[in-house]
């Protein structure tokens, strides 16, 4: 518990520094108005769409999925990894077909994907 | 009671030496790149300011604190100022578990050379790495212009890509230790270092840390020929300043650090300086480290966002998979 | 001869009555009525025998005294005659056919004489202003617009200085300029908003090299339209060259091509010459050669830095600025200014070679193959440079006549559309190199040209520094032309030279009535220059056909279906200089 504590404690500095530099820099920072300042960059031209907070279509969805699928399963392979060094002297066969069986199973669901093209960008 | 504020005072005083330390290491590791990129490009590079340009990092701290703060029009206030801190703040949490070197007393009492030593470190390190580019993703949003939002976007899409492999490419040193703490797998490296059955696991490592730094040749969440400055354009003064010196400097100073324990043993190594030839060690080779990604950072070109993410996919990946079956069999054999 | 004449055309003459012919000796050409001018040239297109398929360029010049007014000019290149031919035809009621459906590197061309002239083109997809904005009234070309512009705009700030009282001769009245109004209505003229966000690569980009403005219309990171909006550099070169003498129109194309200089410099003075029957001296058309092709590495070098910059590779911008910067070195000791030189002069140079200007050539054609090398290492065979230009961009050979590109970006295409050999100036006929063709036609292509091209050019000037140390004690210009200007030495020494001299500087070159097409091959392509002369001191219409403006306007046909990533690669292989597009 001691080890979170600090944790704790160092990212209440973190922020404090982090927060004083931007609190710092506002305040003795000149002010010097500009009727373009606040006029979004567009190179030099006027904007075409007043906003750009809109919808714009990135063709990586298919990946995103995957991304959370493959991260759970890493989360899987992570204790096995912990314990594996101690359980090999124990029984190395059990242990080693066990997570194999297990990324075997991860590999053909991710030929599949690569297979129907869901690693490119569509 | 009394005890707790006590220590919390304590890792308190510890934690903002840490911090200022960093940012003065950043801040000189911002005169390190401009050398070595200087040199590597054939001209001095600073100068100037203070003997061969020393004093440079400290003068462009000041400008960046006292440049007028622009907040253009449209954008989301809270979080574009959020932004900056979010890729600051998580940057520099990694530091908190990464351990320099072993305890030492000193004067009666000991003095650890890290915040925290957790039994979940590594897995904490690599939590707050991926949240860190949060803050240029939030950055692209909230700025309501478009090049910071196709650089955030393209952030996302990297972040998509290396996310797993790295994830995967951490299993092959953690099988050999037996444990997340960063100081446990330093301390399971006392004979071989880990970059021996480990070398795939490595490669992959490399090429995440560069991804996730945005040194090239991933960089295109900021490539300057084609989006001006991606995901920081609108942004000036201090809150422009605190992105380059996370993602930059501490990020890939930190993320050295970890590949520096995870493969080259940490701190181990002979003791030729005496009392102090762990750091000796391990800043040793965390310059090398560090030196390597900024070789890299000046000599490729770029690749595009999608050649990226399919890099990652269809390369990374399956190498970091083919990283645990070596280790594992490693381990059957030599134990 | 170069020219098309009656009889390589003889056997289709019959089927049009109004192809009249006019056997100049300087520049002979057609003429033929407007209604028959599409047909015409479909027929020279299609004919197998003839196959004039490549489009050089297409002008209009202003004789307010004629009825009808304006006369178009068209310029196209036979690949089986290996021939130019020249057809003009008078513009009935300010409207000409659009050729846009035989070829379409006649968009700009016409859009430019929409812009420059008020001539409608009937059958012109989007016939908008070229390089001035929308709202923008007057047709700056046409003889009766005055060189220094119309001030109809109330401008009294431009006047203002901070702290002082405005001075007597108080002018509130300028030439207008564009305002954010201006802009909007021409953006939003260009293109239509068809995908998600539009996105502006406005002058101020870094990408884009100079002060091109392009729209892309873009949905996720494809671009599924885009349009360039040039003008931001134009200056109206073309205007300033009709109201200054020849020789005081030569800073002018140093300026237009601002990489290249001597090239514009060489390109435009041979025309000159060409027109007023000059003969430059041996040791001058050595010195030219030599000059030029230095000035091509020197343009490649830059071109090979910022491309790699643009890329990602920082470095490699720095390492051929090192080299760049040795030929920069040369050129100043020659010709006493590095970028924008002027000297090339009609009948020869300035000045002469100084002392010891070989023997520095000498040296740099000995170090520049191992430096040439080592940005081969770097990039050539990288994965990363392979897998960002491989691919991207592939013109077909189709569409290099259709557009009429020419330069690297012609011959990394397998056109072997090279002036240097079709037309050979200067002593381009003595010197012997090779022309690198590329197979695929992608970006890669064009890179792997222009570092070839650079060994070739080091070869000619290889042989035009043997050539040149024999030639010491030649005179590097021609005074003793009527059409000369003398040398400085001269003219303090002799009443006869100083007169010369002051006639030509005042009166200009009295060029015999005529018309001209010169050109020359640039780096960045075919930089033709036509004269037309009225017997005075100065050109009446001097039109500048620029490899860049061409080059470039296949850029928005390249770049659909592509990633916003691909535009800095297409753009960095097409090369343009925005002074040269825009003059």
């Amino acid at each position: 518990m001691d080890g979170y504590f600090s944790l704790v404690i160092f990212f209440i500095a973190a922020t404090i520094v982090g927060v004083a530099l931007l609190v710092i820099n506002r305040l003795i920072a000149p002010k010097v108005p500009d009727p373009l300042q606040d006029y979004p960059y567009e190179c030099g031209v006027p904007l075409y769409d007043k906003t750009a907070q809109t919808t714009l279509d990135q063709k990586y969805y298919l990946l995103g999925l995957l991304l959370v699928l493959f991260d759970l399963e890493a989360a899987f392979v992570f204790p096995w990894a912990v314990v594996y060094k101690t359980f090999v002297s124990i029984n190395a066969g059990l242990i080693f077909v066990e997570m194999f069986l297990f990324l075997t199973i991860l590999i053909f669901g991710f030929i599949y994907a690569w297979k129907k093209g869901a690693l490119s960008w569509q | 009671m009394e005890e707790l504020i006590l220590t919390s005072i304590a890792i308190g005083i510890k934690s903002v030496i840490f911090i200022i330390g960093m940012f003065l290491l950043a801040a000189y590791l911002t005169w390190i790149e401009r050398k070595f990129a200087g040199h590597v490009q054939q001209r001095p590079g600073p100068l100037h300011v203070g003997w061969h340009g020393l004093l440079q990092p400290i003068a462009d701290a000041l400008k960046v604190l006292t440049k007028e703060d622009i907040v253009p029009s449209g954008v989301d206030k809270v979080l574009f100022y959020l932004a900056s801190l979010l890729a600051f703040v998580p940057a520099i949490m990694i530091l908190a578990v990464v351990p320099f070197g072993q305890p030492v007393n000193l004067f009666g009492f000991e003095i650890k050379p890290y915040i925290t030593d957790l039994n979940v470190g590594l897995i904490l390190a690599l939590a707050f790495g991926s949240i860190s580019i949060y803050g240029v993703i939030f950055a692209g949003w909230a700025s309501n212009s478009k090049y910071p939002m196709i650089g955030g976007l393209r952030k996302a899409a990297v972040l998509i890509g290396y996310e797993v492999a790295l994830g995967f490419a951490m299993v092959g040193p953690i099988m050999q230790a037996g444990t997340f703490s960063l100081k446990g797998i330093v301390e399971a490296q006392q004979g071989l270092w880990f970059i021996i059955p480990n070398i795939l696991g490595f490669v992959v490592i490399l090429f995440a840390i560069l991804a996730e730094t945005g040194r090239t040749p991933f960089d295109v969440q900021e490539a300057e020929a084609e989006l001006v400055s991606g995901y920081n354009t609108e942004y000036s003064a201090m809150k422009f300043g605190l992105f380059p010196l996370a993602e930059w400097y501490i990020a890939t100073f930190v993320l050295s650090a970890i590949a520096v324990i995870l493969f080259f043993g940490g701190w181990n190594g002979p003791h030729i300086f005496g009392p102090i030839s762990p750091f000796v060690w391990f800043f040793l080779k965390l310059a090398m480290m560090f030196m390597f990604f900024l070789w890299v950072h000046w000599t490729l070109p770029r690749y595009r966002v999608d050649q990226i993410t399919e890099l990652a996919w269809k390369v990374m990946l399956p190498l970091s998979l083919l990283n645990i079956l070596v280790v594992a069999i490693w381990i059957m054999i030599f134990g | 001869m170069l020219w098309t004449k009656q009889d390589d055309i003889a056997f289709i003459g019959d089927n049009f009555e109004s192809l009249k012919f006019v056997d100049n000796e300087k520049l002979p050409y057609f003429e033929i009525n407007q209604n028959e001018l599409l047909p015409f040239l479909k027929e020279i297109k299609e004919n197998p025998n003839l196959q004039f398929k490549m489009f050089i360029d297409f002008t209009v010049a202003d004789y307010p005294l004629h009825k009808p007014r304006f006369q178009g000019v068209y310029f196209l290149y036979s690949l089986i005659l290996k021939k130019r031919i020249c057809i003009k035809t008078w513009a009935e009621n300010e409207r000409l056919p659009s050729l846009t459906g035989l070829w379409k590197g006649a968009k700009w061309a016409e859009r430019e004489a929409y812009d420059m002239f008020g001539i409608q083109f009937e059958g012109h997809e989007n016939l908008v202003r070229m390089f001035m904005w929308e709202s923008y009234q007057y047709y700056p070309l046409r003889k009766d617009f005055p060189i220094e512009g119309i001030k109809d705009t109330y401008l009294p700030s431009l006047n203002e200085k901070p702290g002082s009282m405005p001075s007597h001769d108080y002018e509130e009245y300028h030439t207008a300029i564009p305002t954010m109004e201006d802009l909007e209505e021409t953006e939003k003229k260009r293109i239509q908003k068809k995908a998600q966000i539009v996105l502006n690569w406005g002058p101020l980009h870094p990408g884009t090299h100079g002060t091109i403005w392009f729209l892309f219309d873009l949905e996720g990171e494809k671009v599924q339209n885009c349009d360039i909006i040039l003008g931001q550099l134009h200056r109206g070169v073309e205007k300033i060259a009709e109201n200054v003498t020849y020789t005081q129109f030569i800073p002018y194309t140093d300026r237009m091509d601002y990489i290249s200089a001597i090239c514009s410099n060489v390109a435009y003075v041979n025309a000159v010459e060409k027109l007023l029957n000059v003969e430059p001296t041996e040791k001058a058309k050595w010195i030219r050669t030599m000059l030029c092709e230095l000035q091509r590495i020197n343009s490649h070098l830059l071109w090979l830095g910022t491309y790699a910059l643009d890329l990602g590779a920082l470095t490699i911008f720095l390492y051929t600025f090192r080299e760049r910067e040795k030929i920069m070195d040369i050129i100043e000791g020659i010709a006493g200014i590095r970028l924008n030189s002027s000297y090339i002069r009609i009948g020869g140079v300035r000045l002469d070679l100084p002392e010891g200007a070989l023997d520095v050539i000498n040296h740099f054609i000995k170090d520049f193959p191992t430096k040439l090398e080592e940005y081969e290492t770097i990039l050539t065979k990288n994965r990363v440079w392979l897998k960002r230009n491989v691919g991207v961009g592939i013109i077909e050979e189709e569409d290099v006549y259709n557009y009429g590109l020419t330069g690297a970006v012609a011959r990394a295409s397998g056109v072997a559309y090279d002036i240097r050999m079709i037309q050979p100036t200067d002593k381009y006929d003595e010197v012997d190199f090779e022309i690198p063709l590329g197979t695929v036609g992608d970006s890669y292509d064009r890179y792997l040209v222009r570092m070839e091209e650079m060994r070739q050019s080091l070869n000619i000037v290889k042989q035009c520094v043997e050539k040149l140390e024999k030639l010491k004690d030649d005179k590097h210009i021609a005074t003793d032309n009527p059409y000369v200007l003398p040398t400085l030495d001269e003219t303090f020494i002799s009443i006869e030279s100083m007169v010369k001299d002051f006639n030509l500087r005042i009166y200009g070159e009295q060029a015999p009535e005529g018309e001209i097409y010169l050109s020359g091959e640039n780096p960045r392509g075919e930089l033709g220059f036509y004269i037309i002369s009225k017997g005075e001191g100065r050109p009446y219409r001097t039109r500048i056909r620029s490899g860049a403006f061409y080059n470039l306007q296949i850029f928005p046909e390249l770049i659909k279906g592509r990633t916003i990533a691909d535009a800095v690669v297409l753009l960095g292989s097409l090369d343009p200089v925005v002074g040269e597009t825009d003059r």
